[in-house]
C-alpha cells in the first residue's frame, strides 16, 4: 500500500525533501508510518520523532489528507493517503 | 599560565542580554545591567556580541592607574582593585580598549569581570541560552578558529 | 515590593505636569500587569464614550510583573486606550528594552491623558520627567526618531517608544514602535498618541530590580532557558512564525486575495522555508528572551534592494497572499515601509486587499487613484499605496480610515468583502474551515484578533472537527481567551507556552518567587477569567451589544472555492449556536452581559452598576 508523507518546516529542512513515499503492508497503521520514517529518515529522530517510543514529539502530529488530525497512532492508513507531518502550534 | 576568560561568539549571540542579568544577580544580588561585568553590544540589525574583561597579558588599565590601585592576579590575570586607593577617576576606563572595566555607581570604585571568583566558574557561560559564551584561553580561541577554517577549506575541496 | 515598584506615573500633557501615585500589592495581584492592569487603569481613568482621538482618552502603558528581570520572555509591556479603529478596548503588547527601562526608572505603569499644545516627547529619566520639544522629530520615521532622540540624550541605555508619520496623520491603525523593530501593532494606539501631539516616550532607567527569592528564580530560569532550545519552541527559532504559510495553505486555511480563496498558488514562494533559504540575514531576540524568534530579512538585489525588515507570519500573510503578492522582496519592502511609518502591517495589508478587490470590480473611479493600477498582485502599486495611506494622500486618505469605515463610505456593496470584525482587519486564518477560530475571532474584545483568543489551537491540533460547530467549542474559545489574557498580563510571551508542563502551577510559582506575592494556580486561572470579563465590561460601557460579535459577510456567504476545505463556510445558524455556547460557558446571558453572580465571583461586583446589571 502506497502512502505519501508530506514534510514542512524543520522536518523538510532536516530531510531536504518535501515528501516521502512509503510502501507499507496492507494493514499498516500510523505507528508503522512513524516507525518507517524513523528508519528511513534518521534526521528526524530526536527533534520530531521520539526514537525510543516511536511517537511524534509534541506538538507534532499527523493530519490525514488535510481533513483531520489522527487521535492516536493505532489508526489504519488507506491507499494513497497523504499524511501531513505538522507542527501544530500555529500562531504568530 | 594562560589566562582563561569569557569569549563571546557573534555568530551565536542573539543580543538577549541575559548574561548581564545573570552577572548582576550573582555579583550584586539584584538585576541591574549597569552593574554587570559583561556587556552586550547590539549593532542592529547586523551583529551582537558581549564583551567582558579579556585579562590582557599586559593590561593597559593597570599601567594607566595614577594611584597604582590596580594589579593583575599572577595566575588568573583577574584585575584586582585596591578599594582604598581607587578614587574613581576613570583613567583606566579610558585606557581600556574594550570598554570592559566600569565605575560602580554604588561603591564609586571600578570593577571588572573576576570570573565569578567565589563561584569558581563564570555563571554567564552556564546560563547563556544560545551557548554563545565560552570560557577559553587565547590558544583555545586560535585552535577553534583553525579547525573551522580547515573544515571550510576541505568542504570546498570535497565539492570540487 | 519585589518585581513591581508600586509606582504609576500619571502624565497630563495639557498642563505639562506629571505625578507619581502608589498602587497596592492587591491591585497588582488582581490584574497582574500588562493588558490586565492597563485595562483596569484605563477603565478608571476614562469616562465612558470619549472620542478616542480627544484629549480625554487615556493612553496607558503597563509592565508585566517580570519586566526588568531574567525571567525568560518577561521583558514586555501592554498598552491600552479606547481604540480609534474599533471604538472598543484597544490593547496591544510590545517587547524588549523599553519594558525593562521603564521598570528600572522606577515605575510599573504610565498613564497619559490630555493633549500637548505642540509636538512633544516625554523623557523619563529615573525620577525626573521632562516634556521636551519634538518639533524637529515630527514627520520623521520610527527608526530615525529612535536615533535622533538617543543622540540628543546621549546615553545609549535610553530606550525610545515612538510613533511614525502614520500616527501623526492619525491613520486609524497606526502603531507604537519601540527599540527600532518592536511594535504594539494593533488597534490604532499610534493614532491615540498622535492625537495627543506625543511623538515619543524616551526612558533612561538606572535602578536595580529586586526579586523576592533570587536563588530559586535563577534555578527555575536556567531550566526554562534549556527547555526553550527544545522542540516546543523549534518553529519560532528556526523558520519563525512564517512556517505557518505552508501548513495553513495545505489545510486550505490561508486567506488569499482578500479571502476570495483559502489557498495560494504561489505559497511556496512566500513560505517560511523559502524565506529562510533566500532572505533571512539574522535572527535576534528581545531583551530577556532565550528563544530568539525575530527573523530579519534583507533584499540583496532587484527593485527593492536594500530593504530590511523582520518578518512574522501575520505581516507576511497580509502583505503577501491577502494581496496576492508572490514576490517576497516586495513583502519585505512593504513591511519596511510600515515599520518606518509606524502602521499595523495586518491592517495595512487587509485594507489594501479590500481596495484591490474594489478596483478589480470597478468600484473606484480612475481619478480617485491617480493612475494606480491596483490589481491583485501588483506590487509596485501596493508599495506606492502604502506611502499614500501613511500620509493620507489621494485614495490613501480613505484607506487610512480602516476597512470598516472605508467600505461604509464607499458603499456599492464593498461592505460585503470588508474583512474585519468590530473594525479590526483579520489575521491569516481562514475561519470558514476553522470554526472554533471563527468564534474566537468574533468574540475577541479588541476585534478580529487571533492573539486574544487563540482558538486556532483546538482546530489545527484536531481537538475538535474544524469543519463543524458543536457544543463545547464555546468553552474552548473561552479557555483559550482566559489563557491568552494571563500571558498578556503576567506578561509572558505566548511562544514560551509549549515549554510548561503544568502552566498554572509553574507560572504561579514563578510569579510568587519573583514578586513575593502568594498566588495559587487556581487564583491565577481565575485572574485570566477576571481580565477577560473586565475587558468585556469596558466594551459594554462603550456600547457593545451582541451584534458586535459578528463575522464578515464573506465568511458566511462565500464558501471556500477549492482545496481540502472546499465548500466550507460558517452558516448564520452555526454562528448563532457557537456564540450562544460561548456566552453560556462564560456565565453571561444571551445578550452577552455578565450576571451579577459572575461579577461578584470575579471580584468585579463594583462595576455591575456601570453596565446596568442588578
Amino acid at each position: 500500500m502506497k502512502v505519501v508523507v508530506e514534510l514542512f518546516g524543520l522536518a523538510r529542512y532536516l530531510v531536504r525533501r518535501k515528501e516521502i513515499r512509503l510502501d507499507l503492508p496492507e494493514d499498516a497503521t500510523l505507528r508503522d508510518v512513524v516507525a518507517r520514517l524513523a528508519s528511513q529518515t534518521k534526521e528526524l529522530i530526536g527533534q520530531v520523532i521520539d526514537g525510543k517510543r516511536m511517537e511524534l514529539i509534541e506538538p507534532y502530529s499527523l493530519n490525514i489528507n488535510g481533513q483531520y488530525v489522527a487521535r492516536d497512532l493505532s489508526m489504519k492508513v488507506n491507499e494513497d493517503d497523504r499524511i501531513l507531518l505538522l507542527f501544530t502550534a500555529v500562531g504568530g | 599560565m594562560p589566562h582563561r576568560f569569557v569569549v563571546s561568539n557573534p555568530e551565536k549571540c542573539v543580543g538577549c542580554q541575559l548574561c548581564e542579568y545573570v552577572c548582576s544577580a550573582v555579583k550584586e544580588k539584584s538585576f541591574n545591567p549597569m552593574l554587570s561585568r559583561i556587556r552586550v553590544v547590539r549593532i542592529d540589525p547586523v551583529v551582537s556580541m558581549s564583551i567582558a574583561c579579556r585579562l590582557c597579558e599586559d593590561p593597559t588599565c593597570v599601567v594607566s592607574c595614577p594611584r597604582k590601585a590596580l594589579t593583575a592576579n599572577q595566575e588568573t590575570g583577574v584585575i584586582i582593585v585596591d578599594e582604598d586607593k581607587c578614587n574613581g577617576c576613570g583613567w583606566c576606563i579610558e585606557a581600556c580598549e574594550f570598554g570592559a572595566i566600569f565605575l560602580h555607581s554604588g561603591k564609586k570604585i571600578v570593577f571588572a569581570c573576576d570570573l565569578c571568583a567565589i563561584e569558581k566558574e563564570p555563571k554567564c557561560v552556564k546560563f547563556c541560552p544560545k551557548d554563545a559564551l565560552e570560557f577559553m584561553t587565547v590558544e583555545e580561541v586560535a585552535q577553534k578558529a583553525r579547525k573551522k577554517a580547515v573544515k571550510k577549506l576541505l568542504e570546498e575541496l570535497i565539492k570540487s | 515590593m519585589f518585581g513591581y515598584t508600586g509606582n504609576v506615573l500619571y502624565v497630563d500633557l495639557t498642563v505639562g505636569k506629571s505625578k507619581v501615585e502608589h498602587i497596592s500589592e492587591e491591585l497588582c495581584k488582581k490584574y497582574l500587569g500588562g493588558v490586565g492592569l492597563a485595562t483596569r487603569l484605563l477603565y478608571d481613568l476614562n469616562p465612558p464614550n470619549v472620542d478616542p482621538l480627544s484629549p480625554d482618552n487615556t493612553l496607558v502603558f503597563a509592565l508585566g510583573a517580570f519586566a526588568g528581570t531574567m525571567v525568560p520572555t518577561g521583558s514586555k509591556h501592554g498598552i491600552a486606550a479606547k481604540s480609534p479603529l474599533t471604538g472598543f478596548i484597544g490593547d496591544s503588547l510590545a517587547s524588549s528594552f523599553w519594558s525593562q527601562a521603564l521598570r528600572r526608572a522606577g515605575y510599573d505603569a504610565v498613564a497619559i491623558k490630555g493633549r500637548a499644545e505642540k509636538p512633544t516627547y516625554l523623557f523619563i529619566d529615573d525620577n525626573v520627567v521632562q516634556f521636551r520639544d519634538a518639533k524637529h522629530l515630527w514627520g520623521k520615521g520610527c527608526l530615525e526618531t529612535d536615533n535622533l532622540i538617543k543622540e540628543e540624550i546621549g546615553d545609549e541605555i535610553t530606550s525610545v517608544s515612538s510613533i511614525g508619520p502614520a500616527g501623526e496623520t492619525l491613520v486609524r491603525f497606526a502603531c507604537i514602535t519601540n527599540d527600532r523593530t518592536r511594535q504594539a501593532g494593533r488597534t490604532g494606539l499610534g493614532a491615540v498618541m498622535g492625537s495627543k501631539n506625543l511623538k515619543a516616550v524616551a526612558i533612561r532607567g538606572t535602578k536595580a530590580v529586586q526579586v523576592a527569592k533570587l536563588d530559586e528564580v535563577m534555578e527555575l530560569c536556567l531550566d526554562l532557558y534549556e527547555k526553550c532550545q527544545g522542540t516546543a519552541t523549534e518553529k519560532y527559532r528556526i523558520l519563525g512564525t512564517p512556517s505557518n504559510v505552508l501548513v495553513l495553505n495545505r489545510l486550505a486555511a490561508l486567506p488569499t486575495k482578500n479571502w476570495q480563496q483559502a489557498t495560494f498558488e504561489a505559497a511556496e514562494k512566500v513560505s517560511g522555508e523559502y524565506m529562510l533559504e533566500h532572505y533571512v540575514s539574522r535572527i535576534t531576540a528581545c531583551s530577556s528572551c532565550p528563544i530568539a524568534c525575530e527573523h530579519i530579512c534583507t533584499v540583496k538585489d532587484g527593485p527593492y534592494a536594500g530593504s530590511v525588515a523582520p518578518i512574522d507570519y501575520e505581516s507576511l500573510y497580509a502583505l503577501g497572499p491577502d494581496c496576492y503578492i508572490d514576490y517576497f522582496p516586495a513583502i519585505i519592502k512593504a513591511a519596511e515601509l510600515c515599520d518606518h511609518y509606524g502602521m499595523d502591517t495586518i491592517s495595512t495589508g487587509g485594507v489594501i486587499a479590500w481596495a484591490m478587490e474594489c478596483y478589480e470590480k470597478g468600484l473606484f473611479h480612475k481619478n480617485d487613484l491617480d493612475g494606480l493600477e491596483l490589481n491583485f498582485g501588483n506590487h509596485e502599486a501596493y508599495v506606492q499605496l502604502i506611502h499614500q495611506i501613511a500620509l493620507r494622500k489621494g485614495i490613501g486618505n480613505l484607506l487610512a480610515e480602516g476597512v470598516k469605515r472605508a467600505s461604509e463610505k464607499l458603499g456599492k456593496g464593498s461592505e460585503q468583502f470588508a474583512m474585519h470584525i468590530k473594525g479590526l482587519e483579520l489575521p491569516g486564518y481562514d475561519v470558514r474551515g476553522l470554526k472554533t477560530t471563527a468564534l474566537g475571532l468574533a468574540i475577541a474584545t479588541r476585534g478580529g484578533c487571533h492573539n486574544r483568543s487563540p482558538s486556532y489551537e483546538p482546530d489545527v491540533k484536531g481537538k475538535v472537527d474544524r469543519f463543524k460547530a458543536v457544543k463545547g467549542q464555546g468553552k474552548l474559545a473561552m479557555e483559550q481567551e482566559d489563557f491568552a489574557a494571563l500571558f498578556d498580563s503576567l506578561i509572558l510571551c505566548k511562544f514560551i507556552r509549549g515549554v510548561f508542563k503544568d502552566f498554572y502551577a509553574e507560572a504561579s510559582k514563578l510569579y510568587t518567587l519573583t514578586t513575593g506575592i502568594e498566588i495559587t494556580a487556581r487564583e491565577l486561572k481565575k485572574t485570566g477569567e477576571r481580565i477577560c470579563n473586565l475587558k468585556k465590561i469596558f466594551n459594554i460601557r462603550e456600547g457593545w451589544t451582541r451584534k458586535d460579535d459578528h463575522l464578515p459577510q464573506r465568511v458566511m456567504k462565500d464558501p471556500i472555492p477549492f482545496g481540502v476545505a472546499k465548500g466550507a463556510f460558517v452558516t448564520e445558524a452555526e454562528f448563532d449556536f457557537l456564540l450562544s455556547d460561548y456566552y453560556e460557558a462564560r456565565g453571561w446571558d444571551e445578550h452577552g452581559i455578565p450576571s451579577k453572580q459572575k461579577l461578584i465571583e470575579l471580584e468585579l461586583g463594583d462595576l455591575a452598576k456601570d453596565i446596568g446589571v442588578r
